[in-house]
Order: C-alpha cells, then sequence, then structure tokens
C-alpha cells in the first residue's frame, strides 16, 4: 500500500492533468518519485525535501491554485509510515469569470502525496503559499502529530489542549467503551462515573 | 389540578345560604366546587403544578438533535402548547436544560458550567442515543453519556428522536416534577441543599 | 476560587482568607477588550467559541476556536465495515445528510469499479437536490432568527418538515436515512412515492416566493446583510472556499458542472452567481439555488426510469428478499455480507459532490479489506469558517452575528 504502483493503473494518456505532473518531473527533477493515474486521479509521490518547489511550480506555473484537502494517512508497519497528501485543483478562466459551463474550461485535479518517516515526522508548512492550508495542518499536526516546519500557529484544533498522544495514529486506542446490555448491566452501572448535584 | 376539594352533598338552588346583601355564606350547605373560591391540597401539589406548566429551557443544541429540537418548537409539534416555548439563552434564566446531541471531552467542562450557572431547581433530558450512552461513536472523542458530567432525569432514545419523542419526554419530566415533594429536586441528585420549611 | 490543598495543617488552621486580586480596569477608550463568544452562545450555529478583540464596537481580531464537537468520526470509520460506514458518514453534517452518504458512496464505488443502476441514480438526483433544499432551508430560517426577522423560520420549517416526511416514507427516519448504498439505494422507493414528491414541488415555489416577500426587498434585511461580511474572488480562493460563498463571489465554480456526478450533466440547470461577495449575495445565491434545485427534482421525477434499484453483484448488494427463501446461495452471499462485509480492492479514492456548504470531498483509502483503511473528509464548513476572521475584521460586532449566520456552518461538519 505504501507504493502508489500497487494500484492498477487506469487509462493515463487523456488527462490533461497528469500531462502536469509528468512536467512537474521534468522540471524539480528526481524530487518526483513516482507519477501515476490512481482511480481517475493523477497522483505524483514527491520528497518532502521537494515539497515547497512543487507547491511554487504547481501554482504559479501550472495554476494549480486552489488546495482542496491536505490529509494524512498512516501505513503504520511501512517504510515510510506516513504520508501526507494533498488533493490540488485548478480552477479555469472561465469558471473564475463567473461562466459554469464546462466546455469553455477544465477542471483539473491532482493528488500530491509526500511520505513521511516516523522517526521524523516534519513536511515543510505551505501556508505561504496556499493560506488554506492553515487548519488542514493544524488539525493533521493535532490528529496524526506530524509538524509543520514553518506554519505560524501550529497549535491543536479538534482536541483539547491537555489531550496527550495523536488520535488517529493507527497505534493509538480508538478507547472502545464495553457496551451495557441486559446481560451485563449491572457491572457497568456500578463502575460507570455517575454525575451529582 | 391533582387534588379537589371534598365534594359537597348535592343540593338544590334553593338551598343556597345567602347574607342580606345577597352574597353566598361560607357554611357546609355552600361547599360546592368552585363556588367559594378555595381549593385545599397541599404546598408541594400547587407549587410543582407551577412549576411543571412553566419550564423553561435553556438553548443549547449542540449537534443534529438540536435541529429536531428545533423542528418540536416549529410549526407542526409547537411545543408552546405545553408552556415550553421561551428557550432562554442564558442559563441564569433556565430551568431545563436539553442535552440534544453528542458531548465531546472538549466540551463536558462546559456544559458542567451552564449547567452549575442554571439556578434550582434545574432538571435535565438527554435527548438522543449520543447524549445517552454515546450512541454510534464509541471512541476517544466523546463522554459516554451525559449522566457522566451532569445528572440526567430524562432519557429520550433515538438518532435523533423525533419531534414526537422529545415532547413525550417532556411530558415525562413534567410527570416527574408533579409528583416531586417539596425539595425533591435535592434527593433526585443526591444534592446537599438546604431543606426548606 | 482558591485551591484546596492538601497539607494537613490547613485543615486544623484554616488559612485567611485569600486577598482578591485587584484587576485595574481599563478604560474602554484606550485599548481593546477581548470577548468570549461561545461555545454555548445562540448565534454560534452550534457549539462555535470565537475569541472576538474589540475596540469599542469595531472588530479587531477574531480567532475561531472549534473542537467542541469532535465526534472522531475518522476512527470510528476505520473500525466498522464500508456498508456500516453509511451509517456514520450521514451524521457528519447533520444538514445534508443524503449528500454525505452519496459521497462516501461514491468513493466506495470508485474502489469497487461498479456499474450503477440508472434508476439509483435518478433517485439519489432526486434526493439530493431535496436535501440541499432541507439544507437551505435550514440556512434560511436561522439565518432569520439571527438577524431578529423571527417569523421566517416558522415558515421555512413547514416545508422542511414535508421534505423529511418524504425522507420518512422513502427509508423510515426523518434525518439520517442512511438510503444510499454502495451499488444503488437500500431498498426500492415506496408507493406513493411520485405523489408525494408532486405535493413537495407543487408548494414549494409558492413557499420560496413568500421567502422572498419577506426578506428580499426587506429594508432592515438588506440594511444588515447588504456589504456585509464581503470576501473578493481571490482571497476566497486563497483560503479555499467553495460553494455559496464562492459563487457570491463571481466564480461558478460548481462540481455538479465541473466534475460531474451521478449523471448530473445531463440535467438542466443554471449555477446562480452573484459579484458582490456579501451576506446579502449569498442570501439572494442561495434562493435561487433553491429555484434550481426545485428544476433538477422535476427533471428526475420526470426521467425516473424502472428497473433494478441497486447493482446485481451479489458480493456487493444484497439479495432480494424472495430469494432467500429459495437459494441456499443467497443465503450464504447474505450472511457473508452482513457479517464480513465487501473488500475492495487495495487503492485510494477521492469522491466530491457539491454539497449545499460547497466542496464535500471524501478521500478513502482500502488495503484490500472489508474495513477502509483511512477515511479523510474534506469539509466544507470547515475550511469555509477560516474565512471569518477576514470577513468580520474592522467591522461591527453585530455584524459578526450576520457572518457567521451566512456562512451557513455546520459544526458537526467543521469538527467530524
Amino acid at each position: 500500500m505504501s507504493d502508489s504502483t500497487s494500484n492498477s493503473p487506469s487509462p493515463r494518456t487523456t488527462d490533461p492533468a497528469f500531462e502536469t505532473l509528468n512536467e512537474l518531473a521534468g522540471a524539480i527533477g528526481d524530487g518526483v518519485m513516482a507519477v501515476d493515474v490512481l482511480l481517475g486521479e493523477p497522483t505524483a509521490v514527491l520528497g518532502r525535501e521537494h515539497l515547497k518547489t512543487a507547491a511554487h511550480w504547481l501554482r504559479d506555473q501550472a495554476g494549480f491554485q486552489f488546495l482542496r484537502s491536505v490529509t494524512c494517512v498512516d501505513y503504520l508497519t511501512a517504510d515510510p509510515r506516513f504520508h501526507v497528501v494533498y488533493h490540488l485543483a485548478s480552477i479555469p478562466e472561465s469558471i473564475l469569470a463567473g461562466d459554469s459551463d464546462p466546455t469553455a474550461g477544465t477542471f483539473r485535479s491532482i493528488r500530491v502525496k509526500v511520505p513521511v518517516p516516523a522517526d521524523s515526522p516534519v513536511v515543510d508548512s505551505v501556508t505561504d503559499i496556499y493560506p488554506t492550508a492553515d487548519w488542514h495542518e493544524r488539525e493533521v499536526w493535532d490528529l496524526f502529530g506530524i509538524e509543520f516546519a514553518g506554519h505560524p500557529d501550529l497549535r491543536r484544533i479538534l482536541l483539547p489542549d491537555d489531550f496527550e498522544g495523536h488520535p488517529l495514529r493507527k497505534d493509538a486506542p480508538i478507547r472502545y467503551e464495553t457496551v451495557q446490555f441486559t446481560f451485563n448491566y449491572d457491572a457497568i452501572a456500578a463502575a460507570k462515573p455517575r454525575a451529582r448535584e | 389540578m391533582a387534588t379537589h376539594p371534598t365534594k359537597g352533598p348535592a343540593m338544590s338552588d334553593s338551598a343556597q345560604l345567602l347574607s342580606p346583601e345577597g352574597i353566598l355564606m361560607p357554611g357546609e350547605a355552600n361547599r360546592r366546587d368552585g363556588e367559594s373560591g378555595i381549593v385545599t391540597t397541599t404546598m408541594a401539589t400547587a407549587v410543582n403544578w407551577a412549576r411543571s406548566n412553566s419550564v423553561w429551557p435553556a438553548l443549547f443544541g449542540l449537534a443534529c438533535c438540536a435541529i429536531e429540537m428545533m423542528h418540536s418548537q416549529a410549526a407542526r409539534v409547537d411545543l408552546s402548547r405545553f408552556g415550553m416555548e421561551i428557550m432562554r439563552a442564558s442559563p441564569r434564566q433556565s430551568d431545563l436544560i436539553i442535552v440534544a446531541g453528542r458531548l465531546s471531552w472538549k466540551m463536558a467542562p462546559v456544559i458542567r458550567r451552564v449547567y452549575d450557572q442554571m439556578p434550582e431547581p434545574k432538571w435535565v433530558i438527554s435527548m438522543g442515543d449520543c447524549a445517552s450512552c454515546g450512541g454510534v461513536f464509541n471512541n476517544y472523542a466523546l463522554v459516554q453519556g451525559v449522566d457522566e458530567i451532569i445528572p440526567v432525569d430524562v432519557y429520550v432514545a433515538g438518532c435523533p428522536p423525533r419531534p414526537e419523542a422529545l415532547v413525550h419526554g417532556i411530558m415525562m419530566l413534567h410527570e416527574q416534577i408533579k409528583n416531586e415533594t417539596l425539595d425533591g429536586w435535592r434527593d433526585r441528585a443526591g444534592g446537599h441543599g438546604i431543606a426548606v420549611g | 476560587m482558591q485551591r484546596n490543598n492538601a497539607d494537613p495543617s490547613a485543615l486544623l488552621t484554616p488559612p485567611p482568607p485569600p486577598r482578591r486580586e485587584v484587576v485595574e480596569a481599563r478604560p474602554l477608550d484606550e485599548g481593546t477588550i477581548v470577548v468570549n463568544v461561545g461555545p454555548h452562545h445562540p448565534s454560534t450555529h452550534g457549539v462555535l467559541r470565537l475569541i472576538v478583540e474589540l475596540d469599542g464596537e469595531r472588530v479587531v481580531a477574531c480567532t475561531p476556536d472549534i473542537g467542541y464537537l469532535h465526534t472522531g468520526i475518522e476512527k470510528t470509520f476505520e473500525e466498522k465495515t464500508y456498508v456500516k460506514g453509511t451509517t456514520l458518514a450521514p451524521r457528519m453534517s447533520y444538514l445534508s445528510p443524503i449528500h454525505n452518504s452519496t459521497c462516501y458512496v461514491l468513493a466506495i464505488e470508485r474502489l469497487l469499479q461498479v456499474e450503477v443502476p440508472e434508476r439509483a441514480t435518478v433517485t439519489r438526483v432526486l434526493l439530493l437536490e431535496l436535501d440541499r433544499l432541507a439544507s437551505h432551508l435550514v440556512f434560511l430560517g436561522i439565518h432569520g432568527l439571527d438577524l431578529g426577522a423571527s417569523s421566517i423560520m416558522l415558515y421555512t420549517f413547514r416545508e422542511r418538515e414535508k421534505i423529511l416526511d418524504l425522507m420518512e416514507m422513502v427509508a423510515g427516519a426523518r434525518m439520517f436515512p442512511s438510503y444510499i448504498r454502495p451499488g444503488g439505494l437500500a431498498y426500492d422507493l415506496p408507493q406513493g412515492f411520485e405523489a408525494a414528491v408532486e405535493d413537495i414541488l407543487r408548494t414549494i415555489e409558492p413557499s420560496i416566493d413568500q421567502y422572498e416577500d419577506l426578506l428580499t426587498h426587506n429594508p432592515l434585511w438588506k440594511e444588515r446583510t447588504v456589504g456585509v461580511a464581503t470576501i473578493s474572488s481571490d482571497e476566497a480562493i486563497r483560503l479555499g472556499v467553495t460553494g455559496t460563498i464562492l459563487r457570491a463571489a463571481g466564480v461558478a465554480l460548481d462540481l455538479r458542472k465541473a466534475r460531474p456526478y451521478c449523471g448530473y450533466e445531463s440535467y438542466d440547470f443554471d449555477v446562480p452567481i452573484r459579484t458582490e461577495g456579501d451576506a446579502y449575495a449569498r442570501y439572494i445565491v442561495r434562493i435561487a439555488e433553491m429555484r434550481e434545485s426545485v428544476k433538477i427534482v422535476r427533471q428526475a421525477l420526470d426521467r425516473l426510469p424502472a428497473g433494478p434499484y441497486i447493482c446485481a453483484d451479489r458480493k456487493i448488494a444484497p439479495p432480494p428478499k424472495h430469494e432467500l427463501a429459495t437459494s441456499m446461495e443467497a443465503v450464504i452471499h447474505h450472511f457473508k455480507l452482513w457479517t464480513e462485509g465487501f473488500a475492495p480492492p487495495a487503492g485510494e479514492a477521492y469522491a466530491t459532490v457539491e454539497a449545499p456548504r460547497g466542496e464535500l470531498g471524501m478521500y478513502v483509502v482500502s488495503d484490500g479489506t472489508a474495513r477502509p483503511w483511512r477515511v479523510h473528509m474534506r469539509s466544507p464548513s470547515f475550511v469555509n469558517l477560516q474565512a471569518l476572521e477576514g470577513m468580520v475584521k474592522g467591522g461591527l460586532v453585530a455584524d459578526l452575528v450576520t457572518a457567521v449566520a451566512s456562512l451557513d456552518p455546520v459544526l458537526g461538519e467543521v469538527d467530524r
């Protein structure tokens, strides 16, 4: 799973966004580790030291001005363990000008994955290139413990400040509590904390 | 009113005792329902009757159930039929809190504070499965039942409960209030308030 | 409050009462004051907390603090099979449950590479647009309540009750039908469905006219919304804002047109836009969108074909009830499906729908087992809420309420 090539390749010749990724590979060289179309979504795997260069190139040269989401996947046993996943889109001029007709311009979207090792979970922040990444990156830090170097305000966003750990990591427990049924009603009722006045 | 004065014996109009000014005189022969304008009852019944018919809920919605709570306020179900239309935005002005929705650990201190700010006597309805027992979300983020944080009087099941179910829960609460002793709301939560009278 | 320390000698000889710390009060005309709005506040649409810095009545800074409704839903997804996930997905954003279900199911269907029958697709479109109507009706009612136009809520909830009745008729539940399933629908549409939709269509358009009578040219309404909480199109794109807020700023990005799903490309509808980018423009866009939704519902109802409601693949879709009595194979499929579930091939899919609040995306990673390895939800409210600070900075504190209401956040979706 950690290797993107394990997905069955789809027809990749026609997607204009796929061409962009090939150009990206030409622009920043061996920083692009793999390029493929995964279930209709052109995907590039980037070395993390090239992330900011690639983001600048994608926004300024290729027109991917819109960052849709930033998230992370914890593959636990794979090396590198984490993938930070960016979904980007390019909004065509016609839509920007207020014309929703899909034939006037093509809405393109790509995915960029950045593998991050478990022993140093640090990625460069892209908040200065895409301001929307601010909360996304705080969320990823909160839930996965990935640090974003250069983020202006990296602190917990969803969980309380005194929460310990990063719950969406695969080795974090879900903290499941036994459900109360008829047969174990008394045992759980006795142990359950009850609020007082 | 639950308690009625003892009914007097049936008598014809000619048997009434009138004063020279034509005023109905007190006496055995005039003890008919309402004619003397006096009812006898216990203090608890009278107070609880008043309390149960003017419960002011706090305007406190958490999640999905709050939408159904709004529906129960809206045109079709119309909670104001039961003296419940005044949702107070301030906990200082309300005596019922309807915990409508899932309660996260981050929110738990807040809801406890809101509860503590409400003047006594006060009641709690736990609306929906999440508030009652955690519902489908049995994980690190949610309190598995709001009764761990504040004492609950009525649990309303459903995900979310229909507005009619909430109204039923409120009717149950009205019944409970009517059957309480004068300071029974203290016993209910194991409270240690000062005994009155 | 003084903290009770555990020193036993303190119990014998109680310490003197603590001296009150005197905080020097600053006059209001010097410097700013910090006001905490929420998380329990009637106009924050749930449990949003805003830390607002005020200079007199002007907002200097506004920092949203979210997470008070964090449900851990993404973690719970990893514990459940794919079909059980269809119960969780609608509970994420509780004003647009059909959109959540559909988006989640579209991602799974992309992983499975399965064909969905025409009847299911058209039904999805029909329910999606009714869902959008129901969501915008809540927006309108609550926006009105927040700005003091209390009566509109009673009217919009009257229409919403009808849509919820239809959902109940279709799936047995008012708010969370869990009706959209991988491969199609949970079961076929009930008898009398067409008539019920016709009934809604008959009443909804005069009702929208009624709302517009109440608000659109109402001077008080315009006073509170025109020119308030503005955002430019450039700023909106930089902040990742989507949906009606982006369209009210002049960008015609609608994923139903730009990246069609469920066959939206074959429906005839417009994407209403405004260029002002203020709260009034958002209101106008949403009203216009409701009318477009009515158009789409009407087209979907006209073309609703007969036929199967779920795909024929027995590994994904449960066998029909009548087969269970006669076919051993059907019993085995049924048993396997509801105990183990199905296992899509390893891969990852990002499906998007145009939810009432903007681009809703579900990123589902499969590791080839019956439970998803990772489900991430790109929820529109979460991203849109980032634009709040820029909208209210420099404005009046009373306009903060307008800004939050016109962003129309669903806190369940913000915090997930």
